[in-house]
């Protein structure tokens, strides 16, 4: 059994966030669907990678992801995952909060500007949980997109950085789905992390196909040698598996 | 955990349960297209997701999820049945395939469902008729019209086609055809339920416009050298052949993703919001639409009339309300399933005619405007008089034909 409990794993004020958070969405979506559309995704996956980083220390998680796009432009999404840890059985692992606005500047332009909140507990692999707020841009188009997120607490008090990215994405046909992207992770401060502020680079290739309501994902992430990410996040080299099902 | 976080989540688990009704799951096609509307849900902007095993991306599983679940909803409030969807996100659309099960007429569901605030638009699936006139059953090797009327040979002096590809969206081509063998780059299907076969109109479309020169067998196509994407979005029944909206919309987003140089639509049928809006990306992207003009129809039919399509005829249109172009489409020999030559007539065949003479001035000249020559408003094309306006050059014996043209 999973004990579900913001307050004890994530804390006072992240508990209050998402309880706002749920209500909106309750609010918004379970009423009317008129003014937008709601989604919610069950996953699985081998590994929690977050640009390289394993955030589940290497363990399998499982997700459920909520979303609302309303037809302003304006869009929202929660995203709570549970760990199966190595000796505790399963656990909570993290719960991310994503809103923003998106609006197309051209036929086939889309501008996004948002904000996400993460927060990971213990089992994340850290000593005590991690956690990073970013603040983003990004121009995507049908196929290719580019962002820019700067965080002023990344996996860490005071750590402001600011990472780049570009990514494709392409519905090839026939039930497969493309995604890629390739990252930067650059510190904006000097000597605020382990005494480094080399940058350093992610990148994922990944691929699904869709099986009827089940889609099937494989994915190799990696990661570049900085030390920004300490001695934690596992293998720098990953490549995950998952099963995910749309409701 | 608190009672808050617990009632929170039963509403929440309600609300996805509510939205697993597997009655409104999609089914296979109906096979009744003429009971069936396309209902557009709208694309919201791409945008980041923070969500999945990646730490968010720009993949839309969510997203999609979200517009089939909006979909399953409108289905039971109107009283629909889901049978299948297609994003379009080109046209910033996911198009939902819905049954009217009931006694409604297709368009006052579609007019129903079109105020839903979630819809962009609904439209019921049309038919649409290949243009071709009834032809004989013998295999013939006559003269080919467009080498008297259109000097071919001495147009292929000039170009053939090369580099260049024209989009067939017809029914299926036998691209094992021997004047067709090596022609058809692209051969899919997009009609739902049927395998790829080899058709009477798509072939004999697919021979007129490309079928190899110089191979001493059978026809010299217009654009020999030009390569085809053979689409099937029709399918050929007793004395007939027949397309609906959604499978030429499927074939003409492909072809319109794929940016050849000339879709031909050798076809007519009723005006649909959801095709116009696929050939205004076309025709914004530089790429040239040519339809079969019918004159029993109101503006000459649907694709024909459409602004910036070009509308063709193998006879003229004194009455019409627009520019007809009149090529050679009768008793045209061309290719047929099973490696055989038949004779055909009709707009289709004409305006195949012209889906060739386009390729060859996209050879020559691939991004300058269009201009057709032809003699009067409404007249035959002049073809030789047209390719030399944009090749500049008159190194072929087209008769005075080309004199005149040429200093036009």
């Amino acid at each position: 059994m999973i004990a579900i409990a913001p307050r004890q794993y994530f804390g006072r004020g992240f508990a209050r966030l998402i309880r706002t958070f749920l209500i909106a969405l309750v609010v918004l979506g379970v009423p009317s669907q008129a003014m937008g559309q709601v989604g919610a995704v069950l996953s699985a996956y081998t590994d929690l990678r977050f640009r390289g980083l394993s955030l589940s220390d290497g363990q399998p998680v499982g997700l459920a992801d909520l979303s609302y796009d309303h037809s302003s432009g304006i869009y929202g999404a929660l995203s709570g995952s549970i760990v199966a840890t190595r000796h505790e059985g399963l656990k909570p692992l993290g719960l991310t909060l994503n809103a923003g606005y998106a609006r197309r500047v051209g036929r086939n332009l889309s501008l996004d500007l948002g904000a996400v909140h993460s927060r990971y507990s213990r089992y994340s692999g850290g000593l005590s949980g991690r956690s990073y707020t970013e603040l983003y841009a990004g121009l995507s188009t049908k196929f290719v997109g580019t962002r820019f997120a700067v965080s002023p607490d990344y996996l860490g008090p005071d750590r402001w950085t600011l990472h780049g990215e570009l990514n494709g994405h392409l519905d090839a046909g026939h039930g497969f789905f493309f995604d890629a992207s390739l990252g930067a992770l650059l510190p904006l401060q000097e000597n605020v992390y382990r005494g480094s502020s080399r940058a350093t680079w992610d990148a994922r290739l990944g691929v699904a196909k869709r099986f009827g309501p089940v889609s099937i994902h494989g994915a190799v992430t990696a990661r570049g040698p900085g030390s920004y990410y300490g001695g934690y996040g596992r293998g720098r080299t990953a490549f995950i598996l998952g099963l995910s099902t749309a409701l | 955990m608190t009672r808050f976080y617990r009632l929170l989540i039963t509403m929440l688990a309600a609300f996805v349960a509510a939205s697993f009704v597997p009655a409104a799951a999609a089914q296979p096609s109906s096979g009744r297209p003429d009971r069936e509307i396309l209902v557009m849900v709208k694309h919201p902007a791409d945008h980041y997701r923070a969500t999945g095993a990646y730490g968010g991306s720009y993949s839309d599983e969510l997203g999609r999820s979200a517009r089939e679940r909006l979909a399953r909803q409108i289905a039971r409030q109107y009283r629909l049945t889901l049978v299948d969807n297609w994003a379009m996100p080109m046209i910033g659309v996911d198009c939902f395939v819905m049954m009217v099960e009931d006694a409604r007429s297709t368009h006052a569901a579609a007019d129903e469902v079109s105020h839903s605030p979630d819809v962009e638009w609904a439209e019921p699936v049309q038919l649409y008729a290949a243009q071709a006139s009834p032809s004989h059953n013998d295999p013939l090797y006559p003269a080919e019209p467009a080498a008297s009327q259109w000097h071919l040979a001495a147009l292929h002096q000039m170009a053939s086609g090369r580099g260049t590809r024209v989009a067939v969206i017809d029914s299926g081509i036998d691209a094992a055809h021997p004047d067709l063998a090596g022609q058809v780059m692209v051969n899919r299907n997009f009609v739902a339920g049927q395998p790829l076969v080899a058709e009477q109109h798509g072939t004999a479309v697919a021979g007129i416009i490309a079928a190899k020169a110089d191979n001493h067998i059978g026809i010299a196509g217009v654009a020999p050298r030009a390569r085809l994407l053979g689409l099937r979005a029709c399918w050929q029944g007793r004395g007939s052949t027949s397309c609906d909206t959604l499978s030429l919309a499927k074939a003409l987003y492909y072809a319109v993703e794929s940016r050849p140089d000339v879709i031909n639509l050798s076809l007519s049928g009723p005006n649909a919001r959801l095709l116009r809006e696929i050939i205004g990306i076309a025709y914004a992207r530089g790429i040239t639409i040519v339809a079969a003009y019918d004159p029993k129809q109101p503006g000459g039919g649907f694709p024909a009339s459409v602004a910036g399509v070009i509308a063709v005829s193998d006879a003229p249109a004194p009455g019409a309300d627009r520019e007809v172009y009149v090529a050679p489409g009768r008793d045209v020999p061309t290719t047929q399933p099973g490696g055989r030559w038949f004779l055909v007539n009709g707009s289709s065949f004409a305006a195949a005619h012209v889906s060739g003479l386009i390729a060859l001035l996209r050879e020559r000249r691939p991004s300058a405007p269009l201009m057709l020559v032809s003699q009067r408003r409404g007249g035959s094309i002049d073809a030789c008089a047209t390719l030399i306006k944009v090749s500049g050059a008159c190194d072929c014996n087209c008769s005075s034909s080309i004199l005149r043209a040429g200093l036009r």
